[in-house]
């Protein structure tokens, strides 16, 4: 057997599964979305999963150890690309984050940057394992510091958000010792009130009110949060149907501009019901796990610990996004990975698993 | 490794946790919520609205409007805000003219919701199509008496500013503003204008929540239409035939304008009329046909051509170079025995020329044999009759026209030629006058010259369109010069001339038969076809009177119709301007008094 031959027989099988079932799904559900207004979002959406395939696959092929290369140029372009969103950002619902490329493709600098700090920290990490853990979490913090206020100041608060989860999965990866990791999380707590009353906006701190008591405000800052949950309850256990007439959606109750993006699960759970957004969550859980499982095998750190951020990454995002439309969580943009409208973030997300991919098809090479 | 094991353990379970976790909620929404959030759903304070769209109007060629809207608004009562119905009533009823009862009726209505719920219907058209200002005073006394619930949407209303002008040609749109007659109907995919909507959701006092307004689709106004129609060659015609209607009492009349080398329809007018602003209602179809006044029958009236039609057999004869204008043809004295076929003054040899001017039944007999049953007949179909024109106005008629296989063996071919056992309609006659007039060339007669955006810039120009050329140019031109003498002292229709110009045109006096089938002696259709200037046309004009009342033997095209196309077209002649001849100035010209031959 050819080493190809071998690589495509031994890539992840339910990893890949999972994937190309949420990408498509995605293209579904963007256009259910929005079919009775515009069908340019779910073309787009369509040929951005078709390139993130490609990407995906040549991205398994390589061997992950090549992107130890990259991790620092990368890194280095994310940071430049992130300031550049200051100078020529587009502004987008309040926050600059999206630059034009020639040809009008909007492309989000952050989602970059994030897969170049997971980068980055895992080969640091990787390559100074002997270094005293009070010396490591310097370093990481200096690692992530730089981009995460940069991405605060868009102002992109669950762009930043995503470093937290996403670091600590490396951090638990890379066999900190656990009463660092519980110092992290108790200070974080702490911080939270301090945040809350000094570092955030009146717009922010209105979300949070209003995800605590959603009736405070119904007409206001808890429209949004009601909508949704008005959208997911009336689905009910099977759903309204796909595609059926006069959803919430389709009256235009979710905020036209991110029913496609931020709130899509509000769409797909009112439209498929319980069963279908279960099925979804469950997809997800699959795909996390077979993530972790490709941790767990990994032929070395790198590989590890890349993968531990990606999970980290793409557990944040479900949680996050999920959790927001059904009240969980407060309301910050993220997008759910795969699922929802956004070229740069399907291609960075397919980037991503196609690292996780090549570190199964290639974590007997080294052992 | 103990430690990794329990480090992807802790992942794992905070995993399974969170996704557990997410699910629970949901069970919360959807399952044990779902009852609750879809009344939420049910209950929004929200509503469908339309936004009108504009129809587009028609204008004529001088850009008078001859349909448009008038913005008009319909008074709308929402049952949730209503409050004190009596109050409210006792505000609208006398205005609106409905009694107190019903509208406190209405008020009540209830709908059912989605869920079963039964809630106060928010949207009850109390009236529609009420003008502006009674609305707008309505409005003012509810305000004043700080009475909510009641509220006036913008829509429109067609109106027909010149109301019995043009009026067959303009047609008329139904209460849902679709075109049912004229050009309102044939250019419906114009001048359709489709509304909007948009869905508001109201804040508990009612009140609008600009910010979170749902989604909505921009109405779509209607596009225009610019007639061929001149308004002021338009009045003229409706005048005169007006005027004619008075003087003779036709059962209906025609009378049109084309411009012969384009074939638009410069003037169109049909008697009787309507006014498309106040449709008659319970129209008599049955009878004689006589007395409805929505047919147009510039396109739908059939009736027996009579000596107009002659034009075809020596246009043929002509064209097929089986004669020249100079070639005699014995006329036998009057009376064509084998055909048992007259004329009204006995002639003995008439050149084709002549035959013309003299109006011979058996010249043009002659003419027609020559050219055998199958030739005449195709020349009679090139000349357009037979078949519809293709003028987009709905309700035209083909006429009526046999093929040959079916011609009664002896009489047809010698009665067609003069324009009996065959029925044509006053558009098809017009149009065959016109080949002659611009040389040998049928055109679809043209209504519409434009369509214009709801912006009034042009999208799209109608270009005339020739159907076939049917006489050769050497065959038009002595057909010309015939028709020319026609209308002078030697001819039948002297009467049509014009002071200053030179007309060419025919008369026909057709037979009308009673309802038995057999012809009448007393009653006859009239008509007058011809064009001018003769030299180079400006128009072709057809006047037709059915039945006109008269003293008797005097119903004849040349003493009644002639002359009614003789007004018109002087008047139409100063109205665009058309240089007179100086020389033709200073002739006589015929007044009624002469004795004249008028067949």
């Amino acid at each position: 057997m050819t080493p190809l031959i071998r690589k495509l027989l031994g890539m992840n099988w339910v990893l890949i599964a999972a994937t190309i079932a949420l990408s498509i799904f995605g293209v579904i559900a963007v256009y259910s979305a929005t079919f009775f207004r515009t069908d340019e979002y779910w073309h787009k959406q369509a040929v951005w999963m078709g390139m993130g395939l490609v990407v995906f696959l040549v991205t398994s092929l390589t061997p992950y150890r090549f992107v130890k290369w990259a991790a620092l140029p990368l890194y280095l372009i994310g940071i430049a690309a992130v300031v550049l969103t200051y100078v020529i950002g587009k502004e987008i619902g309040g926050a600059k984050c999206w630059i034009v490329l020639p040809g009008g493709l909007l492309f989000q600098p952050s989602q970059l940057a994030v897969i170049a700090g997971i980068l980055v920290v895992s080969l640091f990490l990787s390559q100074f394992r002997r270094l005293h853990p009070m010396l490591k979490l310097c370093f990481v913090g200096a690692i992530v510091i730089g981009p995460m206020v940069l991405i605060l100041k868009q102002p992109d608060f669950g762009m930043t958000l995503v470093w937290v989860p996403t670091v600590m999965f490396i951090l638990l990866a890379a066999g900190l010792p656990k009463r660092y990791l519980i110092t992290i999380v108790l200070l974080g707590l702490c911080i939270v009130p301090l945040a809350y009353n000094f570092g955030m906006k009146p717009y922010q701190r209105a979300r949070i009110t209003a995800f605590l008591d959603p009736e405070i405000d119904p007409k206001g800052s808890a429209w949004a949060i009601n909508q949704s949950l008005i959208a997911i309850g009336s689905g009910g256990m099977k759903g309204k149907g796909f595609k059926a007439p006069n959803t919430q959606v389709e009256q235009g109750f979710l905020p036209g501009t991110t029913v496609h993006t931020d709130y899509i699960f509000s769409a797909i759970a009112e439209q498929f019901g319980f069963l279908g957004a279960v099925a979804l969550i469950g997809t997800f859980a699959l795909l996390i796990l077979s993530m972790l499982f490709t941790a767990y095998h990994a032929a070395d750190e790198f590989g590890l610990l890349l993968t531990a951020g990606l999970s980290g990454q793409m557990f944040f995002h479900v949680y996050q996004n999920i959790g927001m439309t059904i009240s969980l969580m407060p309301i910050t943009g993220l997008p759910l990975p795969l699922v929802s409208y956004g070229g740069t973030f399907v291609v960075m997300m397919m980037f991503g698993l196609g690292l996780v991919n090549s570190v199964w098809i290639h974590r007997k090479e080294l052992a | 490794m103990r430690g990794p094991k329990i480090r992807s353990l802790c992942a794992t379970v905070l995993l399974a946790a969170v996704f557990t976790g997410l699910s629970w909620r949901l069970i919360e929404i959807q399952v044990a919520g779902h009852e609750h959030y879809s009344e939420l759903a049910a209950r929004k304070n929200v509503e469908r609205r339309p936004i009108y769209a504009k129809r587009g109007v028609i204008l004529t060629a001088d850009g008078e409007s001859v349909a448009q809207n008038e913005p008009v608004k319909s008074v709308i009562a929402d049952g949730f805000l209503l409050t004190d119905h009596g109050a409210v009533a006792d505000i609208l009823a006398p205005v609106l003219e409905i009694p107190r009862g019903e509208l406190i009726t209405k008020f009540q209505r209830k709908i059912t919701s989605e869920s079963g719920i039964e809630v106060a219907c928010r949207y009850i058209v109390l009236k529609k199509e009420v003008p502006e200002l009674l609305a707008r005073k309505l409005g003012d006394a509810l305000s004043a008496a700080k009475l909510r619930g009641i509220f006036f949407e913008q829509g429109f209303r067609r109106i027909y500013p010149n109301g019995r002008m043009l009026s067959h040609v303009v047609g008329y749109a139904n209460s849902q503003n679709l075109g049912v007659a004229g050009i309102e109907q044939t250019m419906e995919q114009y001048l359709h204008a489709e509304d909007g909507y948009r869905y508001f959701e109201h804040d508990r006092t009612g009140k609008e929540l600009v910010l979170y307004r749902g989604q909505e689709r921009a109405p779509r106004h209607g596009q225009s239409v610019r007639l061929t129609v001149d308004i002021g060659l338009q009045k003229i015609v409706e005048a005169e035939l007006d005027e004619a209607m008075l003087q003779f009492k036709p059962k209906f009349a025609v009378a049109m304008l084309q411009r012969p080398d384009t074939g638009e329809i410069l003037a169109i007018a049909s008697r009787p009329t309507f006014d498309p602003n106040d449709i008659p209602k319970n129209v008599d179809n049955e009878g004689d046909g006589y007395t409805n006044p929505l047919i147009n029958r510039a396109i739908a009236a059939s009736y027996e051509p009579g000596s107009t039609f002659k034009i075809v057999a020596a246009g043929g004869s002509l064209t097929e170079r089986l004669t020249t204008p100079e070639t005699a043809i014995q006329c036998e004295n009057g009376y064509f025995a084998r055909y048992k076929l007259k004329d009204h003054h006995p002639y003995g040899a008439l050149s084709v020329n002549d035959i013309l001017v003299k109006s011979s039944n058996i010249g043009v007999c002659k003419l027609a044999i020559q050219l055998g049953e199958q030739r005449f007949y195709e020349y009679v179909r090139k000349f357009g009759f037979g078949e519809k024109t293709g003028i987009v106005l709905p309700g035209e008629e083909n006429g009526l026209l046999e093929p040959p296989h079916r011609w009664t063996k002896l009489y047809s071919i010698s009665r067609i030629p003069m324009g009996h056992e065959i029925a044509v309609t006053p558009i098809q006659s017009v149009s065959s006058m016109s080949v002659i007039a611009n040389g040998g060339r049928l055109m679809v007669p043209q209504i519409v010259r434009e369509i214009l955006d709801s912006d009034g810039r042009v999208i799209e120009t109608v270009r005339p369109q020739p159907v076939r050329t049917v006489l050769s140019a050497s065959a038009a031109e002595a057909l010309r010069s015939a028709l020319t003498q026609v209308v002078s002292i030697k001819g039948t229709a002297r009467l049509a001339a014009v002071k200053g110009f030179n007309v060419a045109g025919k008369t026909g006096t057709a037979q009308v038969y009673n309802k038995d089938g057999s012809v009448s002696r007393e009653k006859h259709r009239v008509s007058f076809v011809g064009f001018m200037p003769a030299e180079a046309p400006a128009f072709t004009g057809i006047v037709m009177l059915e039945q006109p009342q008269t003293a008797h033997g005097q119903d004849m095209g040349g003493l009644v119709a002639a002359p009614i196309f003789s007004r018109i077209a002087e008047r139409a002649a100063r109205y665009l301007g058309l240089q007179p001849e100086p020389e033709l100035l200073t002739g006589d010209v015929v007044t009624q008094n002469d004795k004249v031959r008028t067949r």
